[in-house]
């Protein structure tokens, strides 16, 4: 119904010159923010237009401005060349304007079929619940999508793939005109991906304006047909993609000339003595048999697809999960903690994948974030010395360049990148001498990722044993010395970084 | 409107270096002083004043317990039961030992219930409503049972003015009920501001996730927070026990519980956790004790009384939600 129909009632633009969404000077301003000022934007029918920015550079007000979630305070908006103001989100998706969010809006103890069609139920002409049509349709939304998932089955059971493929279904329940997604691909393996971009272009062909908001254009390159990149709330132009290059993009995202970073040099060898040994780690469910070593000044990085058991291989190194058998042993000295307490004691940290959920307290002050695992340090004559706390985070903060209105400024106010490096600083005057890192770089921008490269080089430099879960390849060849790969919960192979090749990895990932 | 109005006044917090939370409460308050004096000539007498805070040292101890567990993202439903256990308690056992081991015994038996209700939130992991529910009931049950279901009268001298000087007494001009209060305000305060387990109360009400993950326990800060309302309501409960210079089974079972918990929410702590503090709830006993007081010296009922209060817990929770949507 919706995109079929849509072309035919569209008014008549096909000759692709009016725009289907043309914000023209929009400008918005929180207390004492400036998100956007003065941005020029248009997307046209059938074309998938790419919105690039580091994160703070105002990708998402413009989208919730482009949504009807926030009024703009000036600048116009037009649709289909008529002049327009939302009175809200619904009155958007009411004018064919869907979006897709990062975090997936699905209510996990719903049905699929409820969760599509959540908040404009399918009705009988009593008023109650149209359960037959309600599925149906659900079910031709998703074979849509090319989802096979019944329509019964609660979101809580499906992976993040399947999810991301019902929020989609559920973003074409009505008539689009223009569908938004925001950072699709965060949570999906290269697979999944694949299958997204493939719905996309179909989308596209039939019609539907898609805006794309992302960090990595590489990824999504032959997907798109024009770029805009916006940076400290402005737009640095809009560009067809052939034109821009990877350093080109970096460029215009950070504003600076970007060299790239000098990586580390792979020593030869290593000590001998490892400081990290892990024999024969099982968890029934999660992994098996996981054996591994990991010297001084060593970066091993496990990386394979989502669900082969690598995020819970490192939780339980960190006491999160206890292993049902096997051996771990930290400088020759056998240790099983129990409690991310015992772990760190015994010299472990782990940064954590769901920063926001388990790394950052987002309503606490950066500097208390930075120093609540080694607070009894700051007490004297019973007392904690904020000022000594704060002293301490601000050298941390100036180490790993962390930027900050004030040490005392929530959390929540730090982009992604900023976060993760206040995560870190938790542990870099712990007294650990081994850094699990889950997903380092997720929802990270161009700018950041480099330097938290450089700083996970700088602790393998000084030192430390370093685990890094990753599944970004491009990130694996970056900064392991030595790649070991997984696939449903068993080591699959092991390959030292020297002339290795992507292909090599991915293949041992999913043949191996 | 109201959104801006707001924006505003947060705004000139900012400028003059106020937490924008206390603005709410604290215009309450001055808006009371204004409108009560007008009314009543007896309002702003020092005899008023005094009785005002002398009346509200119990609750002030209670909400400042309560804090932590509104700080944690959880509450304290026990603490009334709590108050009346160690009423029965400490004048039971005065009869025949004195004082001091009455007191010992009626403070200790309202710790014993804060220490139970922190083990079972913090290692046993049950909900904190459902444990402190549980416990508001056996608590009250165990405090009848106690006493035999009537209150404990006659209790003996010397002993029995020793325990109204807790509740009633005065060190020169100053009520001895305001200053333990003032004293276990401090310590609440220093605790939370300035102690690695006080922030430790605010690191798992902010994210307790992440609060694990950083290598803190857990459970032990639960533990903490739960003896520290307990005890809290403890003193609170010996205090009115004295003042009323017997052992009232039913002494906590009114709405106190209700007030208690309503102040700490009336001074803008946040019932999710993680945000506010003792200080604030101070502010909010100050607004339900002035509130209650001048609307009793205009001859309001307390039926009518009860609306006020309840409608101003909605307000106050309201306007906290304008201002965080409004920065």
């Amino acid at each position: 119904m919706n995109t079929a129909l849509s072309r035919q009632i569209g008014p008549k633009a096909d000759d692709r010159a009016v725009p289907v969404l043309a914000l023209s000077g929009i400008r918005k301003t929180f207390p004492g923010v400036v998100a956007l000022a003065g941005v020029d934007f248009d997307v046209r029918r059938g074309e998938v237009h790419a919105l690039l920015g580091a994160n703070g550079a105002g990708k998402s007000t413009l989208i919730k401005i482009a949504t009807g979630l926030y009024q703009p305070d000036a600048g116009e908006i037009r649709i289909n060349g008529e002049q327009f103001t939302f009175a809200g989100t619904a009155d958007a998706i009411g004018n064919g304007v869907s979006v897709i969010y990062q975090d997936f809006a699905l209510v996990p103890h719903l049905s699929v079929a409820e969760n599509v069609f959540l908040g404009s139920e399918r009705r009988t002409r009593w008023g109650c619940v149209d359960w037959a049509t309600t599925h149906s349709e659900a079910r031709r939304l998703l074979d849509q999508v090319g989802a096979s998932i019944p329509t019964t089955t609660p979101v809580s059971d499906l992976g993040a793939g399947q999810r991301q493929l019902v929020e989609i279904a559920k973003a074409l329940r009505g008539e689009v005109k223009l569908l938004v997604l925001d950072e699709p691909t965060a949570a999906l393996s290269h697979g999944e991906a694949e299958r997204l971009f493939e719905i996309v272009r179909r989308l596209a062909a039939s019609g539907v304006a898609i805006i794309y908001v992302s960090h990595r254009l590489e990824e999504i390159a032959p997907l798109v047909d024009r770029v805009t990149i916006l940076r400290d709330g402005r737009s640095v132009g809009t560009y067809p993609v052939d034109a821009l290059d990877r350093e080109k993009v970096v460029t215009l995202i950070t504003g600076r000339d970007h060299k790239r970073r000098h990586r580390r040099s792979i020593p030869d060898g290593f000590d001998d003595q490892p400081v990290l040994e892990v024999s024969r780690l099982s968890r029934s469910g999660n992994y098996r048999d996981i054996s591994l070593t990991v010297r001084k000044g060593e970066v091993v990085v496990l990386t394979g697809l989502v669900g082969a058991g690598r995020t819970e291989f490192l939780q339980s190194l960190f006491g999160v999960r206890t292993p049902d058998s096997g051996e771990v042993w930290l400088n020759g000295k056998k240790i099983a903690p129990a409690t991310p307490r015992e772990a760190i004691a015994a010299g472990i940290a782990l940064i954590p994948e769901d920063r926001r959920g388990q790394g950052i307290s987002l309503i606490l002050p950066v500097y208390e974030n930075i120093t609540l695992p080694i607070i009894d340090r700051f007490v004297a004559l019973f007392r904690l010395s904020v000022k000594r706390q704060v002293t301490h985070a601000c050298d941390l903060i100036e180490t790993l360049a962390i930027k900050v209105s004030s040490p005392f400024a929530a959390a929540a106010t730090l982009s992604g990148g900023n976060q993760q490096k206040v995560v870190l600083a938790k542990w870099l005057s712990a007294d650990v001498g081994v850094f699990l890192f889950d997903e380092p770089t997720q929802g990270v921008d161009v700018g950041a990722k480099e330097e938290i490269y450089t700083l996970i080089d700088d602790l393998a430099e000084s030192g430390k044993a370093i685990v890094v879960v990753s599944s970004d390849m491009e990130e694996v060849l970056e900064i392991a010395d030595r790649v070991v790969t997984m696939r449903e919960g068993r080591i699959v192979g092991e390959f030292v970084n020297k002339g290795l090749s992507a292909r090599t990895v991915v293949e041992a990932i999913t043949h191996g | 409107m109201a959104e801006s109005v707001n924006k505003g006044k947060t705004r000139i917090a900012a400028r003059i270096g106020i937490d924008p939370a206390i603005v709410g409460p604290t215009t309450a308050l001055i808006l009371m002083f204004i409108i009560y004096s007008t009314l009543s000539p007896y309002f702003l007498t020092l005899q008023n004043m005094t009785n005002v805070l002398v009346q509200s040292a119990p609750l002030m101890i209670l909400a400042s317990g309560q804090t932590f567990a509104l700080l944690m993202g959880g509450l304290d439903l026990s603490q009334g039961s709590i108050v009346s256990l160690v009423s029965v308690v400490t004048a039971v056992t005065l009869m025949t030992y004195g004082i001091e081991i009455g007191a010992a015994a009626g403070l200790g038996a309202g710790m014993l219930v804060g220490l139970v209700n922190g083990f079972l939130v913090g290692r046993a992991r049950i909900q904190p409503f459902i444990v402190t529910l549980g416990m508001l009931y056996m608590i009250a049950g165990a405090a009848l049972v106690f006493s035999g279901g009537s209150a404990v009268f006659g209790l003996p001298k010397p002993d029995v003015d020793i325990f109204f000087w807790f509740g009633g007494g005065f060190i020169g001009f100053v009520p001895v009920p305001t200053l333990i209060a003032l004293i276990m305000i401090a310590g609440a305060h220093f605790i939370l501001s300035r102690t690695p387990i006080g922030r430790h109360v605010y690191a798992v009400g902010g994210n307790e996730q992440v609060a694990m993950m950083s290598g803190i326990d857990v459970g032990r800060v639960k533990i903490f927070i739960y003896f520290m309302s307990g005890s809290y309501a403890a003193i609170g409960g010996f205090m009115l026990s004295g003042r009323v210079i017997s052992g009232q089974p039913l002494l906590g079972s009114g709405d106190l519980l209700l007030q208690s918990i309503g102040a700490v929410i009336i001074g803008g702590t946040s019932i999710f956790g993680g945000r506010g503090g003792v200080l604030r709830t101070i502010l909010g006993v100050l607004v339900v004790a002035f509130m209650v007081n001048g609307l009793n010296l205009l001859a309001i009922s307390t039926f009518t009384q009860q609306v006020i209060v309840g409608a101003i817990i909605i307000l106050s929770v309201w306007v906290n939600s304008l201002r965080r949507k409004s920065s």
